[in-house]
């Protein structure tokens, strides 16, 4: 732990706030031009060259709006609420890489804040902790709009989650290793998508539904919850729900491309700094699919959310996981 | 440095441990049980454990104790129920001051695991020890407590199904969907 480790990692740090949050402001204003375009719409272009200063404009308004908080509420969780929410997700990107190390200024490099060999279980267990900003800010709201929407993504990413979980076992089998730089050495020669395409598109719906978003948008519900768990927040407590979510939406796309996309390796040989390029070019596919797909879907009922995730995604990941298994052993012992 | 990290992380168990016994607010007294495992994790974290630090924070932390406030939400146990006065205990604060301050501690020392690690202790919370140990060495007790946990889950369920509705009862459910 020299002077240098604590500037790498401090310089890091930073360096990592900076780019999640630019890029949750950036990929919420893609969103609605590329929403709109969808529903024939022009979205917001008035601020700026194309409407590219939106992201700002919308943090000044948020940010000097009044924070209202109701008379039944809770006072304590109600404020907490939204940071326990953001926490998690910004926690969740010290342990995603993107390229290999480069060498600055002597040092090499590491292109993530830490390397943890548990990486992928560590963002599992960050994101089922980040429910508890959803569903307590629901809670302490005391409004039965917003109670309906907590208990609702309690359950819905509980149910969720499990599928993710079991999808990561198939992953982990065939990489051998938790860490998430090793799962993508892994995948040198071979995307992980080609052996797990079943594993691939278990995972995509079960992180739509665990980051709440269309089809299984059910904790906020316009049409029937208001607006769900933040029916209640105003100003900058409002904001930091959408800025975490979009953070959530990174993370899982982000996980996806390493976990399936071979990461920042592209199938031909390229240089080592064009690797975060790959990377980010892989994640924001994703996104954009993630985008048209809430362009395109209409919302799950309540009990079709469920029986979907305990009655089909469940058994077809255990099948995945038995059928990896089987394969990797067989293999193994040939 | 690894001594003031124990202390610290100590202190946040003990404290959340009485806040699960002293809450009037059921939810805060689960919320304190949710401080008290992050704790633990985090200790696990220093003794160069990670595998073991993040199965408690998605076991417990992510998936009991959420069903335990998924519990209180629905039957929506609050402390004017419990026969109490309205009024807040003073010392309720300063227990949810603790539990966050734990929160934070897990986030700091996650954020500097190398800082931690303590070498020679990695055979005892590897990935790779552990399930040699569970699904070889220690195979049949492991299938024996499984099988056990779901005795207990059949158990729970038969006692609380109403009698007299038993089955028809079940039966009238099942048509209906």
């Amino acid at each position: 732990m020299t002077l240098g480790w604590w500037i790498e990692i401090v310089v890091k740090v930073a360096l990592m706030f900076f780019i999640v949050l630019t890029g949750v402001a950036y990929i919420s204003f893609a969103e609605r031009r590329i929403l709109a375009h969808i529903q024939s719409r022009i979205g917001p272009n008035r601020v700026g060259p194309q409407g590219l200063l939106q992201p700002a404009a919308d943090a000044l308004k948020l940010m000097t709006k009044e924070t209202i908080l109701p008379e039944a509420a809770d006072k304590i969780l109600f404020l907490f609420g939204p940071v326990f929410a953001l926490i998690p997700a910004i926690v969740a990107w010290s342990v995603i890489p993107f390229g290999e190390s480069i060498r600055l200024f002597g040092r090499d490099i590491a292109l993530h804040v830490t390397d943890v060999n548990v990486a992928v279980l560590f963002i599992l267990a960050l994101s089922s902790i980040g429910v508890y900003g959803i569903f307590l800010s629901g809670w302490a709201s005391n409004n039965k709009y917003a109670l309906v929407g907590g208990l609702r993504s309690s359950a819905q990413m509980i149910s969720y989650e499990l599928t993710m979980g079991l999808v990561i076992v198939a992953i982990v089998m065939l990489a051998g290793s938790f860490s998430l730089v090793d799962i993508v050495h892994a995948q040198a020669k071979v995307p992980f998508i080609l052996y797990q395409p079943l594993g691939f598109i278990l995972f995509i719906i079960g992180s739509l539904a665990e980051i709440n978003r269309t089809p299984f948008d059910l904790p906020e519900a316009e049409t029937e919850l208001v607006a769900g768990f933040h029916t209640e927040y105003s100003g900058m407590r409002f904001a930091i729900f959408a800025l975490s979510e979009y953070a959530n939406l990174m993370t899982v796309t982000s996980l996806a491309t390493l976990m399936f996309l071979g990461g920042w390796l592209m199938p031909w040989h390229s240089p080592a700094w064009m690797y975060p390029l790959w990377f980010a070019i892989k994640v924001l596919i994703l996104i954009f699919f993630m985008m048209w797909t809430r362009g395109t879907l209409p919302r799950f009922r309540f009990d079709q959310l469920m029986l979907f995730g305990w009655k089909v995604l469940l058994p077809l990941a255990l099948a995945n996981i038995v059928i990896t298994g089987l394969v990797v052993a067989l293999l193994e012992h040939k | 440095m690894a001594m003031v990290g124990f202390l610290l992380l100590a202190g946040a168990a003990i404290a959340g441990a009485m806040g699960v016994v002293m809450q009037r607010n059921a939810l805060y007294g689960a919320l304190s049980l949710v401080g008290v495992f992050v704790a633990t994790a985090v200790l696990y974290l220093t003794l160069s454990a990670p595998f073991l630090a993040v199965l408690q924070l998605i076991v417990y932390a992510g998936a009991i104790m959420v069903l335990f406030i998924f519990v209180i939400m629905l039957i929506s146990v609050r402390y004017e129920e419990s026969g109490e006065a309205a009024g807040v205990p003073g010392g309720m604060k300063r227990y949810v001051a603790f539990g966050l301050a734990g929160l934070f501690v897990m986030l700091f020392v996650v954020l500097s695991f190398k800082m931690a690690a303590t070498p020679g202790t990695e055979e005892l919370g590897g990935i790779n020890e552990l399930g040699l140990a569970l699904y070889q060495k220690y195979m049949f007790p492991f299938e024996v407590a499984s099988i056990l946990l779901l005795v207990a889950i059949v158990g729970a369920l038969s006692i609380t199904r109403r009698h007299g509705r038993g089955l028809e009862g079940n039966v009238a459910l099942e048509e209906r969907h």
